[in-house]
């Protein structure tokens, strides 16, 4: 009997290990051994689960190996990301530790969720097959359909869960069809045997055999698809719904993790498995992405409520990440690096600012509650402040930069005509996020809003407003990450 | 010096970090006031000590190595891109900041008297020093995209300034409206960096590498890359989105509307960031990156009518205002026109002569307008003042010799400049340019006099007030910009030209040489300037008796509704038809008035304000909640796309 | 012999009754079956395609799929039975409060 095992190097997949084991062990142990009430400790084993999970990066530095058959692939692209990824979850789960007692929705169950959904971040950044990514992309829309309706009985609350729900099953129907017809054209699921596929079937081309029509339909659906996760218009109807409805840590983690977890499996299948039919999809991307600025700008013109404004927000900045994926060029890849962790420090910044002045019950998030901040908790309006000036992309920022870059990328491989639109949307853009600014600082007080100030989100804050002007200053820390990243790609 | 350049915009930034940090938490009014007032000016003043310090060695050194450069750190370096946060100190940088500082310190002293016993001073102070610090970055940086960090960080302390007093609805709808129009310019600014960047690889000033040396090699080659724009289309480009970005931040047309409303902020504000400094960022853009301008005659020609436009406008609006700022930011708009009219017939020495004289004694005006509205207890309507030579001598003195300065008579700073900016266009044969130019200069000194007798002469009209003058920590300062508005001129006499040497290196001009024409020249315009100026004077002397709260000019009755579009900054209102005035005379002013007025161009940013908010509505209209409709527009993308890929592979 | 190009037809009539489905009926229950429908047309076309080429990776997908749409399924009853407790309704045109 000699069965031939496939080269197997757990190591790959120790980030993955790590953070799926403590989400199983922190569920077991929340059920049998945290009191009710004292909920706040799972969230703090849930902190140092993450811990261990990028302490697990540690051994993995600078390696470039792929294992199980090809399937999962460890580089600094997907370390780097796994960093950024920690950084959201830790973040989502300090801001969330007094927001879900205040709110009446402490469950132990939110902590483990978290992890889930962060190890399925992972997974996306570390897969190079599409079994593996479906279940990646299946894993993180479970979960966040679960965490989205974690505020029920509160209406919006499963009102959003279950949009979310029916539409990301149907998309989830045209992702499996997309790959169904990827595998009947290329007989394959594996990323790296589909470029094989496709550069055979160049080289081999004559008038007689017709081109990859089926893999061109399929990889379109796939897009799609992630098209949805990601909120390109006009694939994005969910977001402003699903994001005002969820509990606010839940919509400040889905904005910007999903995204980046999309995304960054949305490049490893274009930049390994789709390089030679570059013509065919960088033409749609590139309008999905002008059209996702220009809605998502002009929808957050209109927006009273913060909440919305931001969701809306987020649908644009969808766009101009999008960006940095249509240059297909090294610098596009680091420009997509730098703005996820310039968004993603900036939005849940923002979102924690909210949490802060969210009120028990339905009605909060009105443009009231930030009247006259600059008089009453200066420092907090000063940080919002920077947060909004971030997301407008106004120079000393993170923000600022992440844009420049984005837009160099693409002005460079020559798509002029998006940068244009991207520079004339984030002018529309000032509209609304000044309006913030000028309700804090040249307005008095319309209500009185008491802000649920603990230290730990106090710190968070300041952190994050803190790193939002350092990455500003010196892009340079994250920058030298980035290109190895890009390397690891292969860029 | 070189090595601690970077004290410089560091003083200015530890001042405000004090005042936003420590001092705002001082529980106690009078001593947080004082404090706060204190450090701010501590921290300009040392700046301007230090500026002064490096402005000497630097004319110590050979005229060819008269520049210092300092790398503070890299601040993006991405293998094929990288720009620092470098500081440069050469002849164009060190006058600049020497403005900036100096004439900062000067007003920030002089805030401490006017803004005593307001409630939010610690902060005043605070976005102050921020701006000094914004401000020297603008002017100091050594590459596009530092200058466009200082750019945008002028336009939000700008914006936080000018809402300053947000309980006054105007002033926060200024300010809001300031950093709106603002981000226009940006986007042209952010279109030309890209450009810049794209073609030449590089958005730094200085060296061998730099673009603007760049951009001259490949004008000197002539010859042209195949796929590649032509070098003149290139040029042509860049210039004309810098531009627009010129045209944001230096009030120029299509895009000064903010600035007479940016007025609401207090008057130091006006004084030092309204009138002598950020609104002249545009020109010293214009003289950094001249070499890209002068290879565009296209493009210079453009600059050139957008400044001569803008000149006219402003000054035929200044002398219709009642608003005594509301005249000085008119005038600051026409004379910023007068920069970059110099600037686009090639004369960007000229144009920093004039920018550095207009500098001191527009801030002088303002100050002293301050003066005025703060001994008339918040009066800012000139129909209501009158006579207040008796109640405030010296706010008369210092007002009269900026007055003077601004109509540009001899000897004062004014004069000096103006004249070279109307000789240039002279020497360059361009008459019309030259006519326009010429009667704006009599507007303005017209409009000085018609101020000067408002304010100053005859009968106080408005008695519910006790005028009184302001106090030494006012004074001072506005003595000390009045002796800069006296002797100014002396920068750049016509033999001399010691300015356009020292910007030699830079701006690479050279003195024109005094003749006959020029002298006579001279004469005339002074001769021009006396009798308008005097004839303001005069006229609204003799008038004076005619002026009441909310009634009309004088000079209404003649001419009528032309009054009303140079009130409106040639806005025609639709009641203009009742007037009678000579027909082609009223289809001209209403052709000029559609096309120029502020309300078309308001209409216009409204307009475009209308477009994003109907669409805004028509995307909350999709948006309808219901997941069937959600299904549809996914559904909708999906053919799109696949039909797409059907039909076009 | 059933040619496969047959089986990819009918999954792809399959797929598009499902989508139309969520598109027309408004029955939160309906809309699942319809999703379920569109997935076992992939899993169809999975499996014809993974008969045609002779190559398991197909037919491995299609377990997964299963897996994961009873997971989806588990997910939105559960919500759609706390829904049922607050609104009394499985009409997802009623539960539309947010929106514009």
């Amino acid at each position: 009997m000699n069965i031939a095992f496939p080269d197997i190097n757990m190591l790959v997949i120790l980030p993955l290990i790590v953070i799926f084991g403590s989400a199983l062990a922190l569920l077991l142990i929340d059920l049998f051994f945290i009191p009710a009430g004292n909920k706040k400790i799972t969230g703090y084993l849930a902190l140092a689960g993450l811990l261990f999970t990028g302490l697990a990066g540690v051994p993995l530095w600078g390696m470039e190996e792929s294992s199980f058959s090809g399937m999962v692939v460890v580089d600094t692209f997907a370390l780097t990301l796994n960093v950024i990824f920690i950084i959201i979850a830790a973040i989502t789960i300090i801001i969330s530790l007094d927001y879900l007692p205040r709110q009446g929705i402490e469950q132990g169950e939110f902590y483990p969720l978290i992890l889930f959904a962060t190890g399925s971040f992972v997974l996306l950044a570390q897969s190079t097959n599409l079994i593996l990514i479906f279940l990646g992309i299946e894993l993180l829309s479970i979960t966040l359909y679960v965490l989205t309706g974690f505020a029920y009985p509160r209406l919006s609350s499963e009102e959003a869960a279950m949009k979310y729900l029916l539409l990301g099953a149907f998309a989830a129907g045209f992702f499996v069809y997309g790959i169904a017809l990827i595998y009947g054209e290329t007989m394959t699921v594996d990323l790296n045997q589909i470029r094989l596929y496709l550069t055979e079937l160049e080289s081999s081309s004559t008038a007689a055999v017709p081109g990859p029509t089926l893999l061109l339909i399929g990889g379109a659906l796939v897009l799609i698809a992630f098209s949805f996760k990601i909120a390109l218009v006009p694939f994005h109807m969910w977001t402003p719904d699903v994001y005002e409805g969820a509990p606010t840590p839940v919509t400040a983690f889905m904005s910007v993790g999903t995204k980046g977890a999309a995304l960054a499996a949305l490049i490893r299948i274009v930049t390994i498995a789709l390089p030679t039919v570059q013509d065919a999809w960088v033409p749609v991307l590139a309008v999905l992405a002008a059209a996702t600025m220009i809605v998502g700008n002009v929808g957050a013109v209109a927006q009273t409520n913060v909440k919305r404004m931001l969701a809306y927000s987020s649908v644009g900045h969808a766009g101009y990440i999008v960006l940095g994926v249509v240059a297909m060029s090294a610098h596009g890849i680091e420009a997509f690096l730098f703005y996820l962790l310039a968004y993603s420090l900036t939005n849940l910044g923002a979102f924690a600012v909210i949490i802060v002045l969210e009120q028990r019950g339905e009605s909060a998030w009105s443009l009231d509650d930030f009247s006259g901040l600059g008089q009453r908790q200066p420092m907090l309006a000063v940080a919002m402040a920077l947060f909004m000036l971030s997301l407008a992309g106004v120079p000393p920022t993170a923000g600022y930069l992440g844009k420049f870059f984005v837009f160099a990328a693409a002005w460079e491989s020559g798509l002029g005509w998006l940068v244009l639109i991207g520079v004339i949307t984030s002018a529309i853009a000032i509209f609304f996020y000044l309006r913030i600014i000028v309700r804090m600082f040249m307005h008095e007080p319309v209500r009185d809003v008491q802000p649920a100030l603990h230290r730990s989100i106090t710190w968070t804050i300041a952190v994050a407003a803190g790193a939002v002007l350092l990455f500003g200053f010196m892009p340079n820390l994250f920058i030298d990450l980035a290109q190895r990243s890009v390397i690891a790609l292969g860029g | 010096m070189a090595n601690v350049l970077w004290l410089i915009p560091l003083l200015p930034l530890l001042g405000f970090l004090l005042n936003v940090l420590v001092v705002w938490r001082d529980s106690d009014a009078a001593r947080r006031e004082r404090n706060a007032g204190y450090i701010a000016c501590g921290a300009v003043g040392l700046a301007f000590v230090l500026a002064f310090i490096a402005f000497i060695e630097l004319a110590m050194l050979p005229h060819e190595e008269q520049h210092m450069h300092v790398v503070l750190w890299e601040w993006i370096n991405t293998g094929s891109f990288s720009v620092p946060i470098g500081l440069l100190f050469d002849p164009l940088s060190s006058v600049m900041v020497l403005l900036v500082t100096g004439v900062g310190t000067l007003i920030h002293v002089y805030s401490i008297g006017y803004m005593h016993n307001d409630e939010r001073v610690v902060r005043y102070f605070a976005y102050l020093n921020l701006f000094i610090v914004m401000m020297l970055m603008l002017v100091m940086a050594d590459n596009l995209l530092l200058l466009f960090l200082g750019w945008e960080g002028v336009g939000l302390c700008s914006f936080l300034l000018i809402g300053h007093w947000f309980e006054r609805k105007t002033a926060s709808d200024a300010a809001v409206k300031a950093f709106v129009v603002n981000r226009i310019g940006d986007a042209g600014m952010l279109l030309a960096m890209m450009t810049i960047f794209a073609h030449f690889g590089t958005l730094s000033f200085v060296g061998e590498e730099s673009f603007l040396e760049r951009a001259r090699e490949i004008a000197g080659q002539y010859v042209t890359i195949p796929g590649q724009p032509t070098w003149i289309l290139l040029t042509t480009g860049i210039s004309l989105l810098l531009l627009v970005g010129v045209t944001g931040k230096s009030a120029q047309l299509p895009l000064f509307v903010w600035l007479p409303d940016a007025m609401a902020g207090p008057t130091p504000v006006s004084a030092l960031i309204h009138a002598a400094t950020m609104v002249t960022a545009g020109v010293y853009l214009m003289a950094r990156t001249h070499s890209i301008f002068t290879l565009s005659p296209t493009a210079q020609s453009v600059v050139t009518f957008v400044g001569v436009a803008t000149a006219l406008i402003g000054g035929t609006a200044a002398i219709a205002q009642w608003d005594i700022k509301r005249v000085l930011a008119y005038s600051t708009v026409s004379q910023l026109g007068y920069m970059v009219a110099a600037a686009g017939m090639g004369a960007y020495a000229v144009a920093i002569f004039h920018l550095l004289t207009h500098g001191i004694f527009k801030a002088l005006l303002f100050l002293a307008s301050g003066s005025v509205i703060h001994g008339a207890h918040d009066v800012q309507d000139m129909r209501r003042m009158g006579g207040l030579r008796k109640a405030m001598p010296t706010t008369f003195r210092v007002y009269a010799i900026g007055a003077i300065a601004l109509a540009g008579i001899f000897p004062l700073a004014g004069f000096w400049s103006k004249d070279e900016i109307l000789a240039t266009a002279w020497g360059k044969g361009q008459i019309g340019i030259f006519a326009i130019l010429f009667i704006t200069s009599m507007l303005t000194a017209f409009y000085m006099g018609r101020q000067i007798a408002l304010v100053f002469f005859g009968e106080q009209r408005d008695s519910s007030y006790h005028a009184h003058e302001s106090g030494p920590m006012m004074t001072w300062p506005l003595w000390i910009l009045a002796v800069g508005a006296v002797i100014g001129g002396a920068m750049n006499l016509p033999v001399l030209h010691t300015l356009t040497h020292w910007l030699e290196p830079v701006l690479e001009e050279e003195g024109k040489a005094f003749d006959l024409t020029t002298l006579i020249l001279a004469l005339v315009a002074t001769g021009a300037a006396v009798g308008s100026a005097y004839g303001g004077l005069r006229y609204y002397m003799h008038n004076a008796h005619r002026i009441k709260p909310n009634r009309q000019d004088p000079l209404y009755r003649y001419f009528g509704d032309i009054w009303n579009m140079f009130e409106e900054a040639w806005y025609v209102d639709q009641t203009y038809e009742r007037y009678t005035v000579v027909p082609w005379y009223r289809s001209l002013a209403g052709f000029l008035g559609e096309i120029f007025d502020p309300q078309g161009i308001d209409g216009m940013v409204h307009g475009v304000a209308r477009l994003v908010q109907g669409a805004a509505a028509g995307v909350r209209l999709v948006q309808n909640g219901y997941v069937r409709t959600y299904a549809l527009v996914f559904l909708t993308g999906v053919i799109a796309i696949i039909g797409y890929l059907v039909i076009a592979w | 012999m059933v040619p496969t190009d047959y089986y990819v037809l009918l999954s792809a009539a399959l797929f598009t009754i499902g989508v139309l489905g969520v598109l027309l009926r408004r029955n939160a229950i309906v809309l699942f079956m319809s999703v379920e429908l569109m997935l076992n047309a992939a899993n169809l076309a999975l499996v014809a395609f993974a008969y045609r080429h002779a190559n398991i990776d197909g037919q491995v997908l299609v377990f997964f799929v299963i897996s994961v749409a009873a997971a989806e399924v588990a997910v939105g009853l559960a919500l759609l039975v706390t829904i049922f407790r607050t609104r009394s309704t499985t009409d997802v045109d009623e539960v539309s409060t947010l929106r514009g």
